[in-house]
């Protein structure tokens, strides 16, 4: 919420210059440390397993830089932070399972070294670049154990275990509409409005559960009716969600002096064994057809609802990020005033996270509920 | 024995009339002995050789015209046990065996020294009688054993005319109060005998005391010139500063928690202001402040590092005082006086920050710029105290004491889109963190030998933060849907407090304190509620967590015995319960201290003190935070106990310098810490599963050498130190260094009193840059989250010592007729030190992104420059 954020932005800045009418000079800590190997897996159910190897830098040398990576587009570029000669083993509940083989992937993104962020992107080429990871044959179900264990000569060795988390469904949506505004013209409808959601789901009350939610849309659209008519839909919002859930790792204090929006994580601490319907709000929702000749499929457009739960790996990690970047205790850390907070890992070695996730995902057709709205209007 | 030769040639040159005549004319009446034999010497051109402390205590009464030196030494010497030797152009003086009266029987001669005009005791007063002296305590009361017969008494005190009393028969136990007045005028040499921390040093068998009185403080050099006791505290050795800037004290490598800070004997727990900017301590309320850092009096237990004892002003029994400070950053208000003259006073301290008063109208001039969304800031600190002293009688007097100390901040955002759009938000942040004491106390002087002194107190320590938050949308100013949350977070502590302390002199070489005190305790711990509601719900949860009663008793006896003129043994014990959730844990607390004086100007003492703490705070920054809560051992975790062991060697070749040095060894056992990752579990889970419990040690060597009085005064010190912690949730279990193991620390602070109209004092700091935990190497963001940052690979706790500090602060201090100015410069030569390391890119951004202009670095963060204030403090 931008006024959440005046503190941060204005005050805080205010008092620190105030305060740390500080001067900066740049210098090589003489300390000597040694890189070590970062592995980074996030498995779902359903979906192979890859593991992206690393190997840690020293901040100043500058290994990650974007710069390193100005031509990532160039054919057989790689990131000279991955680790290609390692043995990655796969144990599965306790059993070996399998060695990963070394794998390189089409893609196209803004990705750093590792590869995991992902933005395909229609009618972009695809280059062979950067993305070298290890895989697996098997496909995790949900509650398997998984362990991995890597080793390399030169970074040593990591392992790291975790298990896959059992999907937590959404029960039901409810939602009020405000502010709609129909401003179809004679050739295209175009429809905004606001909207108010509680999203039931019931958390499984055996052990603690961590989650994140998310929304997206189906976005952009383009097809042709039954009967041939072309047309284009598309479905855009701005996700205002701001659940109490989502701030239980923000203590009071952190509600003055730091930022705390921006973060769907939560666990089930509240809400264990519960039904809860977590508060979702959504703005200016906009649902827009070119051509109102044509008779659009039913699920062509639609607003997804995504609740994930999450492993307990990722849930740490997320909030250590948080802690680190944006809590008190960390902006304290990052001046010498506090502790420094790290991130949170669940490898050996300090470096890398192997997490997992399961998702359910809930749609609202745009169709559906237009239509619904307008026949409330006219009751 | 070591002789002390004085030697007077050049004064013998100058009283070339007398030397020849031979004879003397001498015309003293009760003055004391030294003064009379320097103008002795003076006359007769003769050196004089004695033994150091032979003419102490003694008064001379003589009228003589023109007489023979033998002749006026035969009357100075009669009746005592001194004789003399005339031998060329020396004459000795020494004890005389056979002149030595046989053993007589002694009275008890008790009573209080206090300020003349303001009734106030005078607390470290060195009253000395025949071979006998005693050092008045904290209500100005002392007890003297003295021979039968007759006897004078001589008090010093610092800053006060020498008090010598008429000659009196002593031939049963009797009162004599003292009166003493401020004279600026006084002698130096007559002033020196009575310097507390000189006799503390050569006299008492403790190791690291020190007592500050407020003058002391007042004049010492500090930031925004508003001066502070614990920042006097932090120019001595073995105490670490923490942060630059702050009011933090880290003694002997023990932790911000581990001192005991007391108001008139009663524990505080807030100590601080904004952050640990400012202590809590009003200067203005302060009479003085005893400090124990090494050797700890059995009546001291509850913390491991060290105590501090405010004790505040009781105000003037015979006229209206006051003062008016207006400073940089804060304002202060005093006033004492009598309510009924001779019997009862008064005295009030005020102190309030200004701080609020400037983000007013800041944030007026930012809600100017938006139509639709206004904020507000405020915040301030407030120090109240209050004391109402009565006295009955000789013997008996009675206060009520009330100490209120708090800060505020609050932050307020309304985003009100009523004018354009419909969509509202409202954010309101209240946060208010304090303490409150409210004490009575009676002393009563049961007998000559033996001296009570009954308190009862309560003590509240809060903190409550606030956070609600409700946005919604309206239609026609009436709300349609709406979200409100909030949540509030109390954090409390009550205590009842009992207690009662004795301090009784059986015999002259003899004497024992001892007391109890039962403390009832009410701890809060965090305790968060949370509510959240909407247009069709309303839930409100709050923590399972309830308020921890404890009860603790404690019992104290110790014995200060001197069985000959250079040995000397303080010895004590200290027993504690602490029940709590149905456990009892009890400690036992030895103290012993020895004393032995190979000649009169030397003393070598050692020390061993064991101390228990039950409560303890939970730390997360170096700066003081209103989430920093007081929480005390609970479930299986057992109290925290110290062991320590002190010696040191002490010599004061005149009674206003001191040279000492002290060594020590502390073990600290069941510290506890905050584990690695405690900041991933949610902030309301209970506390004892976020903490680590360990071990440490800190050792080290204090050197100082100080001179209390005279146109240059101050002291220069050297500490070294090394301090470690272990604890196996912690840095994988292995030992690190502790934050502030300053190895190396020098500090300078002198006074110098340039005429009746100026004072300059100047303090200078050098030593060991703090302890940080600095990552290195980074490892690739794992897309988790909506970030894309690089992440930090831990690393060994404290594993890199920042750069050396030095600082130098001045101040100046300019008398008027209605009062006077303070001019101070923090960091005068503007050395900004070294606060911590960041990882930071070489430009500062990390947006612009071409390897050519930007490279990732670390970089020296450089905190406080040269910052100069003022501040005018009217007298009235």
């Amino acid at each position: 919420m931008k006024i959440r954020r005046f503190f941060r932005k204005y005050i805080l800045p205010l008092i620190l210059s105030l305060v740390l009418t500080s001067c900066f000079s740049d210098f090589e800590p003489d300390i000597e440390s040694k890189p070590v190997l970062c592995m980074i897996s996030n498995i779902s159910d359903g979906d192979s397993i890859k593991v992206s190897l690393t190997h840690t830098w020293r901040w100043s040398e500058g290994k990650n830089e974007p710069w390193n990576y100005s031509n990532w587009a160039t054919e057989g570029f790689e990131s000279e932070l991955l680790v290609k000669n390692a043995l990655v083993k796969l144990y599965v509940n306790d059993e070996y399972t399998e060695t990963l083989k070394l794998a390189k992937r089409k893609v196209y993104g803004n990705m750093g070294s590792d590869g995991m962020v992902l933005r395909p992107w229609e009618d972009y080429p695809w280059t062979t670049t950067g993305y070298v990871y290890y895989i697996a044959e098997y496909i995790p179900k949900c509650g398997d154990k998984i362990r991995l264990e890597a080793e390399s000569d030169e970074y040593g060795s990591a392992w790291a275990e975790v298990t896959v988390p059992q999907t937590v469904e959404i029960d039901s949506v409810d939602y009020t509409i405000s502010n709609f505004e129909d401003r179809n013209s004679t050739l295209s409808e175009f429809y905004i409005f606001d909207m108010n959601l509680s999203m039931w789901f019931s958390d499984p009350g055996n052990e603690t559960n961590y989650y994140m939610f998310d929304t997206s849309s189906s976005g952009y659209f383009k097809g042709e009716d039954d009967q041939g008519i072309e047309y284009k839909e598309s479905v855009t919002f701005r996700d205002e969600t701001d659940d109490p859930l989502f701030t239980e790792h923000v203590s009071a204090i952190d509600h003055v002096l730091a930022e705390t929006s921006g973060y769907s994580f939560f666990s089930d601490r509240q809400i264990s064994g519960k039904s809860y319907p977590l508060h979702v709000r959504l703005e200016a929702v906009s649902y827009q057809i070119d051509n109102r000749l044509a008779t659009p499929d039913m699920e062509n457009s639609y607003i997804s609802l995504i609740l994930y739960s999450i492993s307990p790996s990722y849930y740490r990690h997320v909030i250590s990020v948080w802690a680190a970047n944006d809590g008190i205790v960390g902006s304290l850390g990052d001046v010498g005033l506090a502790e420094p907070v790290f991130a949170a890992s669940n490898v050996s070695t300090g470096a890398g996270v192997v997490s997992a996730f399961t998702k359910y995902e809930y749609k609202l057709y745009m169709r559906q509920l237009i239509e619904s709205i307008e026949k409330e209007s006219q009751q | 024995m070591k002789k002390k030769l004085l030697l007077s040639f050049s004064l013998a040159l100058m009283c070339g009339v007398s030397l020849c005549a031979g004879n003397i004319t001498v015309r003293a009446v009760k003055l004391p002995a030294e003064k009379v034999f320097a103008d002795i010497m003076k006359q007769s051109g003769k050196n004089f050789v004695y033994s150091a402390g032979l003419l102490d205590n003694m008064i001379v009464s003589v009228n003589l015209k023109d007489s023979p030196l033998n002749e006026a030494l035969d009357q100075i010497f009669k009746n005592t046990d001194i004789s003399y030797k005339i031998k060329g152009n020396n004459v000795s003086l020494f004890r005389d065996k056979k002149k030595s009266k046989p053993q007589m029987k002694r009275k008890t001669v008790s009573g209080f020294v206090r300020e003349s005009g303001s009734g106030e005791p005078l607390v470290g007063a060195v009253v000395k009688g025949s071979g006998n002296a005693a050092v008045t305590n904290v209500m100005g009361f002392y007890s003297l054993s003295l021979p039968e017969g007759n006897n004078s008494l001589v008090v010093t005190y610092p800053g006060f005319s020498p008090v010598s009393t008429e000659k009196f028969n002593l031939n049963s136990n009797r009162t004599i109060d003292i009166s003493m007045d401020p004279d600026g005028e006084v002698l130096d040499e007559l002033v020196v005998h009575g310097s507390k921390n000189n006799s503390l040093a050569m006299e008492s068998a403790s190791v690291g005391a020190l007592n500050l009185n407020k003058g002391v403080i007042a004049s010492t050099p500090v930031i925004f010139g508003e001066s502070d006791v614990i920042k006097t505290l932090q120019l001595e050795p073995g105490v670490s500063a923490g942060v630059e800037g702050m009011a933090g004290m880290y003694v002997h490598g023990g932790n911000a928690d581990e001192n005991l800070y007391m108001l008139d004997n009663i524990p505080l727990y807030q100590v601080n202001h904004v952050a640990g900017l400012f202590s809590a301590f009003n200067t203005e309320a302060i009479r003085n402040v005893d400090f124990y850092k090494s050797s700890f009096p059995a009546k001291y237990d509850g913390r491991l590092s060290s105590y501090m004892d405010v004790h505040t002003k009781d105000g003037s029994l015979e006229e209206h005082h006051g003062s008016f400070r207006l400073g940089l950053t804060s304002g202060a208000f005093n006033i004492d006086g009598p309510i009924w003259k001779g019997h009862t006073s008064y005295s009030v301290a005020l102190r309030r920050s200004w701080f609020d008063i400037l983000t007013i109208p800041g944030c007026a001039i930012y809600n100017s710029f938006s139509k639709d969304e206004k904020n507000n800031l405020g915040l301030a600190f407030t120090d109240f105290n209050a004391k109402v002293n009565h006295r009955f009688s000789d013997r008996s007097s009675a206060h009520v004491m009330f100490y209120y100390g708090q800060d505020y901040l609050y932050v307020k955002q309304s985003y009100d889109m009523n004018k354009s759009d419909d969509y509202y938000d409202y954010l309101k942040n209240h946060l208010k963190w304090g303490n409150i004491v409210v004490s009575a106390g009676w002393n009563y002087v049961l007998s000559p030998k033996l001296f009570g002194e009954f308190t009862a107190a309560y003590t509240r320590y809060m903190s409550k933060l606030t956070h609600t938050d409700e946005d919604g949308e309206k239609e026609n100013g009436k709300i349609t849907s709406f979200t409100f949350s909030e949540l509030s977070s109390d954090n409390n502590i009550n205590d009842w407090i009992f207690r009662g302390d004795f301090e009784w002199h059986p015999h002259d070489l003899h004497s024992i304190n001892f007391g109890a005190y039962y403390t009832r305790h009410s701890f809060l711990p965090f305790r968060n509620k949370r509510t959240i509601a909407s247009e069709n719900m309303h839930e409100t949860m709050t923590d399972k967590i309830t308020t921890y009663h404890a009860n603790e008793f404690n019992i104290y006896g110790s014995g200060d015995w001197s069985p000959s003129n250079n040995f000397r043994v303080n010895y004590g014990l200290h027993y504690s319960l602490f029940n709590i959730e149905g456990r009892t844990h009890q400690g036992l607390s030895p103290r012993i201290s020895l004393k032995w004086s190979p000649a009169n100007d030397w003393a070598i003492k050692a020390g061993y003190s064991k101390t228990v703490q039950y409560v303890h705070q939970l730390i997360q920054s170096s700066i003081s935070l209103p989430t920093d809560q007081w929480i005390p051992i609970l479930g299986s975790q057992k109290p925290q106990i110290a062991d320590k062991i002190a010696a040191g060697v002490y010599y004061s070749p005149e009674t206003s310098l001191t040279f000492s040095v002290e060594g020590y060894w502390k073990w600290m056992n069941n510290l506890l810490e905050y584990a690695d990752e405690y900041y991933i579990l949610p902030p309301d889970i209970a506390w004892n599963e976020k903490m680590a419990i360990g071990k440490g040690t800190a050792k080290g060597i204090d050197f100082k050498v100080s001179k209390e009085f005279g146109k240059l005064s101050g002291h220069v010190s050297y500490s070294l130190l090394w301090a470690d912690r272990q604890y196996p949730d912690k840095n994988h279990g292995k030992k690190f260094p502790a934050r502030f193991d300053n190895r190396h620390k020098i500090n300078v602070m002198a006074n110098w009193k340039i005429n009746d109209k100026w004072d300059m004092n100047v303090s200078w700091t050098g030593m060991s840059g703090n302890r940080i935990t600095l990552p290195t190497q980074c490892w690739v963001d794992p897309g988790l989250g909506p970030w894309h940052y690089d992440m930090t690979l831990a690393t060994e706790v404290n594993n890199y010592r920042l750069p050396f500090y030095h600082r130098m602060d001045l101040s100046f201090t300019r008398y008027t007729k209605g009062g006077f100015w303070n001019f101070s410069l923090y960091n005068a030569y503007c050395n900004m030190n070294t606060i911590g390391i960041q990882r930071d890119y070489s430009w500062g951004s990390a947006d612009i992104v071409t390897p050519d202009t930007m490279k990732p670095v670390f970089k020296k963060i450089k905190l406080l420059p040269i910052i100069p204030s003022v501040s005018y403090t009217w007298i009235f």
